[in-house]
């Protein structure tokens, strides 16, 4: 070993004395303890490396950081029924739920544009502000990234229309196990433009290719179509002239 | 041994995790929000990890991957050199440390390249061996060790160029003139 791999390798020695055990360094140390030059460098360096350490480990983080992270944390915690303890009789209680409600189920489904219903909720509590976005960014293609980093569904390629506007943030949400993606942009108008995404694999009643259905609910315009294996659907509190004008563009070239 | 629960775990690294944050984030504000994300993602997540021991390292890998999802892009990380090592003894420099503050250290740290900044702080942290930092950023044990080397070289740098700096501006005070031949 020369001095000069003996330098490369105790940069990388803690200035706490934290690695003094860890073999590696084991050489370069006995060489450091028996060639003065090499000592005098490793010396200088230590000291700087403890001045630097400690000026960076004496900064503040901001006061209110702890309660916000326990005030938030409490609302992202999964329910308890993620404890171990109460999986075995969840499960026994699931089995019998599940055989008497099979018949609703199917029913249900296929009687119900659920998770239209299920993200136009989820989206007025984001709007309201009741619940918070899993992810912001006026990028979506950095949404997007973090949509299918987390197993969210995502189509691979937003309508062009879409993709010009600004986004604020993403959420996912799930309408009995199936997860539903929802992205927010700032509209061309002035309102707010909601993208909610779910795949279209096992929906009994799949909005149509190539044809958007317009509808109206509670105060939204709503618009919903299929993109490849996505179910889409567009809502906005903007006029549905405007709500058209954005798929005449968005929709289109797609199909 | 129970595992810790949430507030034992904001307790043990949340400071930690912000500094790491702000020297990645440059801004006090974009700092908490990253090290608040971790901890959402913690709560919501961290049931799915198994090992208790491996908390601390799900929390600084996870907090460089939201910084890197939402900044790759907007900033290209610049090619580095990194043969480019120190072939000698490096001049010594140890008391430029001694004479900064904690704002003046991070300042100095922001400057250099996410390269190098990202192991750099981490080590400074000592909260990670560089097998560990390794592990979080996702790069080999060797790289680390190049980069911490290059990274402290351009640290060294810029604290010099700091202190020159403010030694330049110690204006001398001009002083009064005094008549030599006294009032007339």
């Amino acid at each position: 070993m020369t001095n000069k791999d003996a330098i490369f390798l105790l940069g990388a020695f803690r200035p706490n004395g934290a690695d003094a055990n860890d073999p590696e360094f084991a050489e370069a140390l006995a060489r450091a303890g028996s060639d003065a030059e090499l000592k005098a460098w490793f010396d200088d360096q230590r000291g700087f490396d403890s001045a630097i350490a400690a000026r960076l480990q004496s900064i503040p983080a901001p006061a209110e950081l702890r309660s916000r992270i326990l005030t938030g944390g409490r609302v992202s915690r999964p329910a308890p029924w993620f404890n171990p303890r109460w999986l075995w009789a969840i499960a026994a209680m699931v089995m019998v739920l599940a055989v008497l409600t099979v018949g609703y189920e199917k029913g249900y489904r296929e009687n119900s544009r659920g998770w239209q219903d299920q993200a136009l909720a989820s989206l007025t509590e984001l709007v309201s502000g009741e619940a918070n976005f899993d992810a912001k960014s006026p990028n979506v293609a950095d949404l997007q990234q973090w949509l299918r980093a987390n197993g969210s569904p995502t189509v691979g390629a937003l309508p062009a229309s879409l993709r010009r506007l600004a986004s604020l943030g993403c959420k996912t949400v799930a309408w009995h196990g199936r997860p539903i993606s929802i992205i927010c942009f700032h509209g061309p108008g002035g309102e707010m433009v909601h993208l909610a995404m779910t795949e279209r694999a096992g929906l009994e009643n799949p909005p149509p290719d190539g044809h958007p259905v317009f509808g109206t609910k509670d105060g939204w315009q709503m618009a919903c179509w299929s993109q490849g294996e996505m179910a889409m659907m567009l809502i906005t509190r903007a006029p549905a002239d405007q709500l058209r004008a954005l798929l005449a563009v968005a929709v289109a070239p797609n199909f | 041994m129970a595992a810790p629960d949430f507030e034992q775990i904001v307790d043990a690294y949340y400071a930690a995790l912000y500094r790491f944050a702000l020297s990645l984030a440059h801004v006090e504000a974009a700092a908490a929000d990253l090290t608040q994300q971790t901890f959402y993602l913690w709560a919501s997540r961290g049931h799915q990890l198994r090992d208790a021991s491996k908390v601390k390292s799900w929390l600084f890998t996870t907090l460089y991957r939201e910084f890197l999802n939402f900044h790759r892009r907007e900033t290209r990380f610049p090619q580095a050199d990194l043969d480019a090592e120190t072939a000698e003894l490096p001049e010594q420099t140890g008391s430029i440390a001694d004479s900064i503050d904690g704002a003046t250290a991070v300042a100095a740290l922001q400057q250099i390249d996410p390269v190098y900044r990202a192991p750099l702080t981490l080590f400074y942290l000592e909260e990670f061996s560089y097998r560990e930092i390794a592990s979080v950023l996702g790069i080999p044990a060797g790289t680390v060790m190049s980069r911490l080397s290059r990274g402290k070289s351009l640290l060294r740098k810029l604290l010099v160029e700091e202190r020159m700096d403010a030694s330049r501006k110690i204006v001398p005070m001009r002083l009064p003139r005094t008549s030599e031949g006294g009032a007339s």
